[in-house]
This record gives structure tokens, C-alpha cells and sequence, in this order.
């Protein structure tokens, strides 16, 4: 089971849109796929429709009598199953504090799901909390999705600075190009850079109209539009992140 | 089938279906008319399917509950896999897949394969299919539940139509949605043009087939009633393994899985050994042609049958060893695959010979029913007694042989208690439904002792054909020095296992022979069984 969070501290960065598009790849290839929603905005859960079950979601979720599984709705493509949000979850990171252990427990959480799903995909909330933290400790590795500005650099320095802290150095975090303007000079530019200096995945995405036409028809990116520019950056970024967990020396159960 | 509802803690919650028949003429404006207000049903265009059901020869994947279905639409294949726990994952599968490595990597592949072992895939059903896809949604437009409206015909092993079409509605719940899932339920149950299916797609569509669910099992299971003769018992005894053995001799000559060849040849030891050890309730003369006939045929099917095993081995240790020795041993293998492939071409000269057919020929005849009671000294005995006689017979003469080997035995000594154990097991299992819980309980008892010997049998035998195999490939000249490491230092592992199984096998032997085991032994022909 890999566990890929796609984690940024900025907002509005591609995030969810990325977490979709990747999870929905997965599903296509018919590996077994499960999104965590972990930001209370429930941006993702309210792409696939889903909605949380019953009250007091958010404790349930780090509690250790619940196991995830009965929290998981399946969502209406095969393959693909979805532990949702919404903003009663922004409460999870004082259920969290409660608990022992709480950097450990996310991980502690999915480790029953190890033979259930193939791939599992956290889809962060744009935050430097406890949460946070264990999703670090849970991932297999992180994807933080950068857009080429000049700020974006010294947000992902101070992405790797918590990471060291948090004492979770070890998991990688993969740097992609999110939201490329190829008309912005300074995109082209800083894109060009970033890409070359060799820290960043090849695959970029690129600021599309095809990705805002799928968000409003709640439809994955790769079924609406699989032949726009955007899905097949999104291709390429699956198929880069699927060989780069490979090579790496952490060995996926 | 009725919906299942308990799921085990740690997998995701339910994801039942449920079949219908549709008995009479009905629209599917009826359908959804019938749900309750809230919940909406749409439909997608009509498209053929071709269907295929996969499972082994001896249907593991049924038998554990779980399938694995094939589907063309429009162009496309999918691999459908339903574990028993529910839930179904589609898996893109352009060529068929005939085991389970031909599977992605993934969580699929290794659930297929716990079941699958070294079986092949089979496409043992078949269905054309009209097919309309549905949806119930709800109030958000979320799918609660998915909806098949179906008309199919089994294809017979052909492809062609054979048997009725039948029409029917299937409906599947999604995890996390059981609210929806039972109302749909309880809307379409009463229904008075649905009904519940009396029958799964798999057993009709295997029919058109020749096959059954579950027809072939190589556990030995002889229908014996209290009434039976020894004679009778020992006659349908040797006609189910000549069934077996004829059922497993088209795979084995088309090389389908390994298996084939393996439960031919255990159905020909039983043979062997039921002539042997029940020769009492035989016409001697009658069989004596049978009995030379399956000694050649033993014999011919060994070479390769020794070579799977061995190559299947050698390829376990290369991964328990790691590197460099996995590939150290490649030229090794090779040799050994290309050994095995020729091995596989004699034994399909003698499966495919006039010798065979009429051995198979001679089986059938001295099977059937006699005309005349044969004239043999306990033909006529009932055979739970006899059968119990015998069983009591075999363990007294492995024990005996045990305690003259003492706790020293010399590895030959332990291989004639393999064998002894052997016997006895199948004795045990040829009579097991007349000898009720304590065959059963000693049958358990028994395979511990077995597994142990058995292991270091294995053990000993590797040791000698690595060193054969070395030799022959050092001749070659097709491995170097590297391989002859490698195969030195598997021989020194090989050795220090062989040596601490020792030990586990002087246990089972204690432990099959203390008082208790003895009095169960005892018991057989003690009281009238239950
Ligand atoms: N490549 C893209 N091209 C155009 N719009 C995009 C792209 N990626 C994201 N968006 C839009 O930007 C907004 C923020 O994206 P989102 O994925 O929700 O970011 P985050 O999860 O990081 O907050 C959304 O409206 C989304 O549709
Ligand atoms: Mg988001």
C-alpha cells in the first residue's frame, strides 16, 4: 500500500484538483484506490459527492475503537473509495492532541487498510497543525504542488524546515509545477528553472480551462476532458510518481 | 442469496448484491416508479457483453466464495474480481489472463493468487449478454446502488448459444451506503415480476459447459453406505480414481498447470495402493493386468512430475536466499526447465499412447458392476469392518516399523515410514465416510506426521538433485564457478534444515503413537462408528 499525501502550507495551489485526478488514474488502472479528506473545507468530498456518516465523524477518526473501514463510502467510480469531510472535521486536530501518540496515529489508523487498498491519497488542508504532522509520519511520500512564483520557493523551504522538526525528514517530498501560466513570463521562466535544477518532477501542470470546466461538472479531470493538456500532464505526473515510489529503498507492503 | 450484512471490522463496510429473475414482462418505468421518493433511477444504452468466468480446474475461487469474470464491452476487456468479503474491482486486462502473474501487481494479484496457488485460469462459463447498466441515486445524485438489467445465454464450450436465456436484474450496494441499499431492496422485493434467482449465472452458464460448481475436487470422496461389501467399496473405490485420473489427463497432456500432472499421479498411487492393501476383496486375476498397467503408468509420469517440483523449489530458495545467489542459480534453472520441457514431451507420447487408452479401457471394464460376487476371501465382508481392519492393520505395521527404527532411524528408514504413512492415510480416506469422527480426527493427526516426514524427505532429495543438476550443467558448460557457490552454500542451507527437521519428526512420531491415538485406532472397530 502506498500512501501519497499532497500536502502544500499555501491554498488555492491544486491541491484537490490533483488528489482527484491522480486518485481517478489509480482507479482507471484498477488498483484499489482510498481518498482521505483531511481538510474540513471537504473540497474533494464534495467532488465525488460523498458526505461523512453519522455525527461525530472526526473523533471516530482517531479514536481507537473505529476502524476507518466503517467510515469509507465508495464513491461512484469503481475502485475508488472516499473517507470524507466536511467543517465539523475542523475539529479533528484537538481530537488529535487528545490522543497519545497523536503524530503516529493517522498512520496507526491505515495500517489495518494495508492489504484492502493498493494506493491511499491524503489530500491536505493548506496548514501547519498536528494534522499535518502525521500525515507526514503516514506517507510514503508527499507531493507538494508548487505554482511558479517567486514566493513559492520559500514556502517549500519552510515545508522541508517542519518536515526536519517534525522529525519525519525521512519521507520525501516531491515537488511538481502546478497551475503553469505559459502566457506569465515569469512562469515560463521560473518553470524552466525550477524543472531544470532537477528537485522537480518532469511532468508540470499547466493552468487549463478543461480543469475549471471539470470542477464545475464534478468530474474527474481524466474522464471529462482525457485528451486536454492538463489530463495528460496529470498522466504523466502519475506515471513519474508511480516510478519514482518504486526506485524508492522503502519497500511498499 | 440472501444479503449479506456482517462484514469484519477491518474491511470496508458491505457491498452486497442481490439477483432477480424477471419473471414476466415488465418496464423499467415499473422499476422505478416502485422506489421510494428521494431516490432516482437512470439508465444507460444497451450494449453487448461477452462474459467469461474464470476459476481453476478444481474451482478455488468459487469454493472460496470469490470470482473472477472477464467482460468485453465495446471493445474493451476487463478483469471483474469480487473477493468473498464483497466489493468489486475492475481491472484493465487486455489478454485474457490464463494464471495469476498475468495480474497487475497489486492487492488483486495477491488475493488471486493465495487462492489460486499453481493453478491455471480457466474459462470454465461463458455468457452473451444484453446488458443495460443502471443507477439509483439520491437526493444528491450520489450512487447508492448499481443496476444490471441482463439478458444472457450460456455459450457452450464452442462459443455457441446452448441452453435458455434467462433476464434478470442484478443490484449492487456501495460501501458506506446501506440506507439506500435496503431501500432499494425492500421496493423491488415485492415486485410480483421479480423474483428472487434460484440459480447463480456460474452453475447454469458452467452447465452449457459440461461442468458443475465444485465437480472436480482431488480430495478423494467415495459415497460408501453401511450396506456396501468390501468387494463393492474396493470397486468404487478404484472407479472414482479412474475418474479422477481421466479428468485431469487432458490438462496434463496440454500442459496447462502443473497440477494436473500431480493429481493424475496421486489418483494413480491410490489405485495402486488400493489394489495393493485391499487385495483381499479382489478377484486377483481379474486385476492383475490393472496392476502391472498403472505401475508402468507411475512410472512414466514421475521424470517430469520430480522436475516441477524440483524447479518449483529451486525457484523458492533463489528467492529466500536473495542476491547474488538468485541469480547465481539462473543457468541452473534454465537447465533444469529445459530438462523438464523434454521430460513434458515423453510423458505426452505416453499419455496420448494406444498403451494408455487401453489401460484406461481395462480400468473401466474390471469397474463395473460384476456379474458374479468375486471369488476373494473377504469379498463379502461389510466394509466399515473391513475397511476398519484395515486401517488398523497399516497403523500397526507403521508403528512397528517406527520402533524398530528407533529415534536414529537412518534417512532410508524414514523414508519407508513415509511411505507407511502414506498408506494408511489413504486407507483413512477411502473408508472415511463409514468411519466417522475418529477417521477424521486421525486423518488430522496423521497429515502433522506426514508434513514432517515429507519435508525432510524434500530436503534430502534436493540435496542429491542439486548436486546431479550441477554436475550436468558444470558439463555443459553452461554455468561457471558462481552457480557451483551458490549451489554449494543452498546444499550447506539445505543440510542445517534437514537437520533440525529431524527433530520435528521424532515429535510427530511420539505424538501418533501415545495411548490416546492407539485407543482412537482401537476404537474403529470397537463400536459401530457414529
Ligand atoms: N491546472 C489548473 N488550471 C486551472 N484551474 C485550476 C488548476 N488547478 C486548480 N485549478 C483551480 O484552482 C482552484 C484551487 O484548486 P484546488 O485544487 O482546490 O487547490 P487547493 O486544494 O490547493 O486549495 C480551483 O478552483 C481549481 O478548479
Ligand atoms: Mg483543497
Amino acid at each position: 500500500m502506498h500512501v501519497v499525501a499532497v500536502w502544500s502550507i499555501k491554498g488555492g495551489v491544486g491541491k484537490t484538483t490533483t488528489t482527484v485526478a491522480l486518485a481517478t488514474l489509480a482507479a482507471l488502472q484498477g488498483l484499489r484506490t482510498l481518498v482521505w479528506d483531511l481538510d474540513p473545507q471537504g473540497a474533494l468530498s464534495h467532488w465525488f459527492r460523498v458526505t461523512p456518516r453519522g455525527r461525530r465523524a472526526p473523533r471516530k477518526l482517531v479514536s481507537k475503537g473505529t476502524p476507518l473501514a466503517e467510515l469509507v463510502r465508495g464513491s461512484d467510480l469503481p475502485n475508488l473509495d472516499i473517507l470524507p469531510a466536511d467543517l465539523s472535521h475542523r475539529a479533528l486536530d484537538t481530537a488529535l492532541a487528545r490522543r497519545r501518540r497523536p503524530a503516529a496515529r493517522l498512520a496507526l489508523k491505515l495500517a489495518p487498510l494495508r492489504e484492502v487498498y493498493d494506493w491511499v491519497f491524503l489530500d491536505c488542508a493548506p496548514s501547519v497543525t498536528l494534522v499535518s504532522e502525521a500525515v507526514l509520519a503516514a506517507a510514503t511520500a508527499v507531493l507538494v504542488p508548487v505554482v511558479p512564483s517567486s514566493l513559492s520557493l520559500r514556502t517549500l523551504e519552510q515545508m522541508r524546515q517542519f518536515a526536519g522538526e517534525a522529525g519525519t525528514a525521512g519521507v520525501p517530498l516531491f515537488p511538481f509545477l502546478s497551475m503553469v501560466d505559459r502566457r506569465r513570463r515569469l512562469h515560463r521562466d521560473n518553470a524552466q528553472a525550477l524543472v531544470g535544477a532537477g528537485t522537480f518532477f518532469n511532468a508540470a501542470i499547466p493552468l487549463s480551462s478543461a480543469v475549471e470546466q471539470a470542477a464545475e461538472t464534478l468530474t474527474p479531470l481524466p474522464l471529462a476532458a482525457p485528451t486536454s493538456a492538463a489530463a495528460q500532464a496529470f498522466a504523466a505526473l502519475w506515471q513519474e510518481l508511480q516510478q519514482r515510489l518504486a526506485t524508492l529503498t522503502h519497500r511498499p507492503a | 442469496m440472501p444479503a449479506k450484512d456482517s462484514t469484519p471490522a477491518t474491511q470496508p463496510s458491505m457491498c452486497a448484491s442481490r439477483t432477480f429473475e424477471i419473471v414476466r414482462r415488465c418496464s423499467l418505468a415499473g422499476l422505478a416508479r416502485a422506489l421510494p421518493s428521494g431516490l432516482t433511477l437512470d439508465w444507460r444504452p444497451c450494449r453487448p457483453v461477452e462474459r467469461t468466468h474464470l476459476d481453476s480446474h478444481d474451482w478455488r475461487l468459487w469454493a472460496a466464495g470469490a470470482s473472477l469474470v472477464v467482460e468485453a464491452v465495446e471493445g474493451k476487456q476487463m478483469v471483474i474480481w469480487r473477493p468473498a468479503r464483497g466489493g468489486a474491482v475492475m481491472v484493465d486486462s487486455a489478454p485474457t489472463p490464463r494464471c495469476a502473474a498475468d495480474l497487475p501487481e497489486g492487492t488483486v494479484r495477491r488475493e488471486v493468487q493465495s487462492l489460486l496457488g499453481e493453478r491455471a485460469l480457466l474459462p470454465l462459463a461463458a455468457l452473451r449478454v444484453q446488458q443495460r447498466p443502471g443507477s439509483v441515486r439520491d437526493e444528491r445524485a450520489k450512487i447508492v446502488t448499481r443496476v444490471w438489467w441482463e439478458r444472457s445465454t450460456p455459450l457452450d464450450r464452442t462459443d455457441e448459444p446452448a441452453g435458455s436465456t434467462r433476464t434478470t436484474l442484478r443490484i449492487e450496494g456501495v460501501r458506506g451506503y446501506e440506507g439506500g441499499w435496503r431501500a432499494v431492496q425492500a421496493a423491488w422485493e415485492r415486485l410480483p415480476f421479480l423474483k428472487e434467482a434460484e440459480q447463480e449465472e456460474l452453475a447454469l452458464a458452467a452447465a452449457a459447459r459440461g461442468r458443475t460448481p465444485g465437480d472436480y475436487s482431488s480430495r478423494i470422496h467415495v459415497p460408501l453406505a453401511d450396506d456396501t461389501s468390501a468387494a463393492e467399496a474396493t470397486r468404487l473405490i478404484l472407479r472414482h480414481l479412474l475418474e479422477t485420473t481421466s479428468a485431469n489427463l487432458p490438462g496434463a497432456i496440454d500442459d496447462v498447470d502443473p497440477e494436473f500432472l500431480h493429481d493424475l499421479r496421486v489418483a494413480v498411487r491410490r489405485a495402486r495402493s488400493a489394489l495393493g492393501q485391499l487385495a483381499g476383496s479382489l478377484d486377483p486375476a481379474r486385476f492383475a493386468r490393472l496392476r502391472e498397467e498403472l505401475r508402468w503408468l507411475g512410472g512414466v509420469t514421475g521424470p517430469c512430475r520430480d522436475l516441477d517440483v524440483f524447479v518449483m523449489d529451486l525457484e523458492k530458495y533463489g528467492k529466500e536466499l536473495g542476491e547474488p545467489a538468485r541469480t547465481q542459480l539462473t543457468p541452473l534453472l534454465d537447465h533444469l526447465r529445459r530438462q523438464r520441457q523434454r521430460q513434458h514431451g515423453e510423458l505426452k507420447a505416453a499419455l496420448t499412447s494406444p498403451r494408455l487408452r487401453r489401460l484406461l479401457a481395462t480400468w473401466r471394464r474390471v469397474t463395473e458392476p460384476p456379474r458374479r460376487p468375486p471369488a476373494a476371501p473377504e469379498a463379502q465382508r461389510p466394509a466399515r469392518e473391513y475397511g476398519a481392519a484395515r486401517v488398523q492393520r497399516a497403523y500397526r505395521r507403521l508403528r512397528r516399523h517406527a520402533r524398530r527404527l528407533g529415534p536414529q532411524a537412518p534417512p532410508e528408514g524414514l523414508h519407508q515410514l513415509r511411505i507407511d504413512a502414506k498408506k494408511l492415510r489413504y486407507l483413512l480416506e477411502f473408508f472415511a465416510p463409514l468411519l466417522g469422527r475418529p477417521a477424521a480426527a486421525l486423518i488430522r493427526q496423521l497429515k502433522e506426521l506426514q508434513d514432517a516426514l515429507g519435508i525432510f524427505n524434500d530436503l534430502a532429495v534436493q540435496q542429491r538433485r542439486l548436486a546431479e543438476a550441477l554436475g550436468e550443467v558444470l558439463a555443459s558448460g553452461a554455468a561457471d564457478g558462481a552457480a557451483a557457490l551458490a549451489a554449494g552454500r543452498l546444499v550447506a542451507v539445505l543440510e542445517a534444515r534437514q537437520g533440525a527437521q529431524r527433530a520435528v519428526v521424532s515429535k510427530r512420531l511420539e505424538a501418533f503413537f501415545t495411548p490416546e491415538v492407539r485407543a482412537e485406532v482401537a476404537s474403529l472397530t470397537a463400536g459401530e462408528g457414529e
